[in-house]
């Protein structure tokens, strides 16, 4: 798993819950890489694991409830430091689509040997979307936050469901993206 | 905890985030030189790449400059000899002219023929052919150096432009080295390829100041030059005037076939024991109204040239046949003979002809005589055998004419239906001055003899010649010895006058 993911994470525990909690699951998960990440490296994703695993038990709160924060977090990071994804996308259904045919094109072109999940678009229309996430890692739930999150940045008031279904080529997680009920159009 | 510990346990958490931050930077700045050290690697493939283009690109503008040359030189070039081809050569004389008329320089145009080349594609092929000309393409190039530009115009036909020598004599050198570089036989598979050239020449500005006219008379020249058997010969105005001549006289002729100014005169053939007229044959002649008489040398080839054989003949037929049925009534002569030419089996039927006027002129078939020459054997033999068959199948009998100086063989003629054999009228002349001669006419008889044909001699011009042959066993003489080609009323007067024309009974 590249590096980046690591160093935001960190990032992200520090800003929420203080440095020295930091300092602690790194200790408590003890990777071999010490825990000092940069973003360029890659890194076993056993230890974000580990990491993640050590979090839920110091603040008692789920795993996936964590990464659903951390999801957040992360795309409202991506909208600093890669402005250019989401303005080259006028809507947030838009920026969706364009996660697998072009965001993650241009992330191989920086790390060819990242390890992405795929988005793939089932169906499209003017008020929904469904969203097939795939991937070799059960962290559907990271990739729910970070929709949310995508969604605030447009000011689309989304609902997301999340359904497990499974695939000819595999298990995959269904995100049904709609207009949240009450909401009016933007 | 005190507030030492605190402190210490702080202090501790601070330098292991200090340690982690060390080792994070130091682990990114080796992924950094990781990827610089790539990134020079790539640009060293790249740098290696470009140059590999580079030097391919070259490459290939340098075959495709290759093949331009090679095409533009085969565009130039005759694809058999390798010498310059008629485009390059008509360019070459523009310049030539050019330079030329800039330096107040001269040079001269040579056309070249060869002679009885298409012997040699005939009999043995045109891969003979080929190498032949392949052979004096590069002999002529090689005598002609580098100050001279050697062409092959098509078929046979070469042209060289040579520059000035500083005086005339060197290019009647190179006339005469050129010629006899073509009469060198050439080796192929065994055999002697062998042709000679006839070469007529023209120069710059002496002899005309245009590419045009240049090359006319250099055709005159050459032509002239084959017809009088020459190497080589220079142009000269003369010889312009005398084609122009014949070329007017050409343009007359079919009119004067046409109005009855070409008549037949009469010459006969004497029993050579008895001396008494056999036969008689027509021989053209051409009363022109204002050139007086032209002799056959000079308007039969341009008969020949321009398709008018056919009329020819029919009008010999016709001026002929009235008068000999006449004679033949009144007991003056037996048979006529008359001539056909070699063109006229090629062109048309020969038979058709005869038949057509025989039957016209009411003519006995027996009574006429038809005579060839040898070369009619050369070019067509199955269709001369057809239609001599033809004619000897209704009587009329064959002759074949100038026999004993050319190509005929005794395998023709045993398969073709002559009745007599004209000997040429060279072996007449020579007999009394040279053995040699008397021996081949006395062997000439003996074949004739064992073939069951007649002998006739032409060219008989004094006693002589004539008891000589009538000796040896030759029964048939012509010749001025017996009287020359005459008018029908001439010939009437001679009779008259003289017992010995009386005919064999």
């Amino acid at each position: 798993m590249k590096g980046i993911v690591f160093t935001e994470f960190l990032d992200f525990v520090g800003a929420e819950l203080g440095s020295d909690m930091v300092d602690d699951i790194i200790e408590d998960a003890a990777p071999a890489s010490g825990g000092a990440y940069t973003a360029v490296g890659t890194y076993p994703y056993a230890e974000m694991g580990a990491l993640v695993g050590a979090l839920a038990r110091r603040t008692g709160a789920p795993a996936n409830q964590l990464l659903r924060a951390f999801g957040r977090h992360l795309c409202r990071r991506f909208t600093v430091k890669f402005p250019a994804f989401f303005a080259s996308a006028p809507t947030l259904f838009d920026f969706l689509a364009s996660v697998d045919g072009h965001i993650h094109v241009e992330v191989r072109k920086l790390y060819p040997d990242a390890e992405l999940p795929s988005f793939r678009v089932n169906a499209r229309g003017p008020e929904a979307i469904d969203l097939d996430y795939a991937s070799c890692r059960a962290l559907d739930a990271l990739a729910e936050g970070m929709i949310a999150a995508a969604a605030e940045h447009y000011g689309f008031p989304a609902a997301i469901a999340a359904s497990r279904i499974e695939g000819p080529d595999g298990p995959f997680v269904r995100f049904s993206i709609t207009r949240a009920a009450g909401a009016l159009a933007a | 905890m005190t507030q030492h510990d605190e402190i210490a346990q702080r202090i501790a958490r601070l330098e292991r985030r200090a340690e982690r931050e060390k080792a994070a930077r130091g682990e990114a700045e080796r992924l950094l030189e990781e990827k610089s050290l790539e990134l020079y690697h790539a640009n060293l493939m790249l740098t290696q790449f470009a140059a590999e283009l580079e030097r391919r690109v070259e490459e290939r503008t340098g075959e495709l400059e290759q093949a331009r040359e090679r095409a533009m030189a085969a565009a130039n070039q005759d694809q058999l000899t390798g010498l310059a081809n008629r485009v390059r050569f008509i360019r070459t004389l523009d310049e030539s002219i050019v330079e030329a008329s800039a330096k107040g320089g001269r040079f001269a145009l040579f056309l070249m023929d060869l002679d009885r080349f298409k012997e040699i594609n005939d009999t043995l092929g045109h891969e003979a052919g080929d190498v032949f000309l392949q052979r004096a393409a590069s002999r002529l190039r090689r005598v002609a150096g580098d100050r001279a530009m050697v062409a092959r115009l098509g078929g046979d036909e070469f042209a060289v432009v040579a520059a000035d020598r500083g005086d005339g004599s060197g290019w009647t050198e190179l006339a005469i080295a050129m010629t006899d570089a073509i009469r060198r036989p050439v080796r192929h598979r065994g055999r002697k390829l062998e042709a000679t050239g006839s070469l007529g020449v023209a120069i710059y500005p002496d002899d005309a100041d245009n590419a045009g006219d240049l090359q006319r008379f250099a055709d005159i020249a050459l032509y002239r030059a084959k017809a009088s058997r020459a190497t080589h010969t220079f142009y000269d105005a003369e010889m312009g005037r005398e084609l122009d001549e014949r070329h007017a006289l050409g343009g007359e002729l079919a009119d004067a076939i046409r109005l009855g100014h070409v008549e037949a005169w009469f010459q006969p053939v004497v029993d050579a024991a008895s001396r008494r007229i056999v036969s008689v044959e027509a021989l053209a002649r051409w009363r022109h109204p204002s050139r007086g008489l032209i002799a056959p040398g000079v308007f039969l080839g341009l008969a020949e040239e321009r398709g008018l054989m056919h009329d020819l003949f029919a009008r010999m037929m016709r001026s002929a046949c009235p008068q000999a049925k006449r004679w033949i009534a009144s007991g003056i002569t037996q048979s006529l003979s008359i001539n056909v030419s070699p063109s006229q089996f090629r062109l048309g039927c020969v038979a058709d002809e005869v038949i057509g006027l025989l039957r016209e002129l009411d003519f006995p078939p027996e009574a006429l005589t038809v005579e060839i020459t040898e070369e009619v054997l050369m070019y067509d033999l199955d269709r001369a055998r057809q239609q001599l068959g033809r004619l000897e199948a209704l009587g009329v009998r064959l002759a074949l004419d100038d026999f004993g100086v050319g190509y005929s063989n005794i395998g023709y003629l045993r398969q073709l239906p002559f009745h007599a054999l004209k000997l040429d009228r060279s072996l007449s002349a020579d007999l009394t001055s040279e053995a040699k001669v008397r021996s081949i006419l006395g062997a000439l008889v003996h074949l004739a003899d064992a073939l069951g044909l007649q002998l006739i001699a032409e060219g008989v011009e004094d006693e002589a010649q004539a008891l000589w042959l009538a000796q040896v066993g030759c029964r048939r003489l012509q010749g001025y010895l017996f009287g020359r080609p005459v008018t029908a009323a001439g010939f009437e007067r001679a009779i008259a006058g003289s017992a010995a024309f009386r005919s064999v009974a």
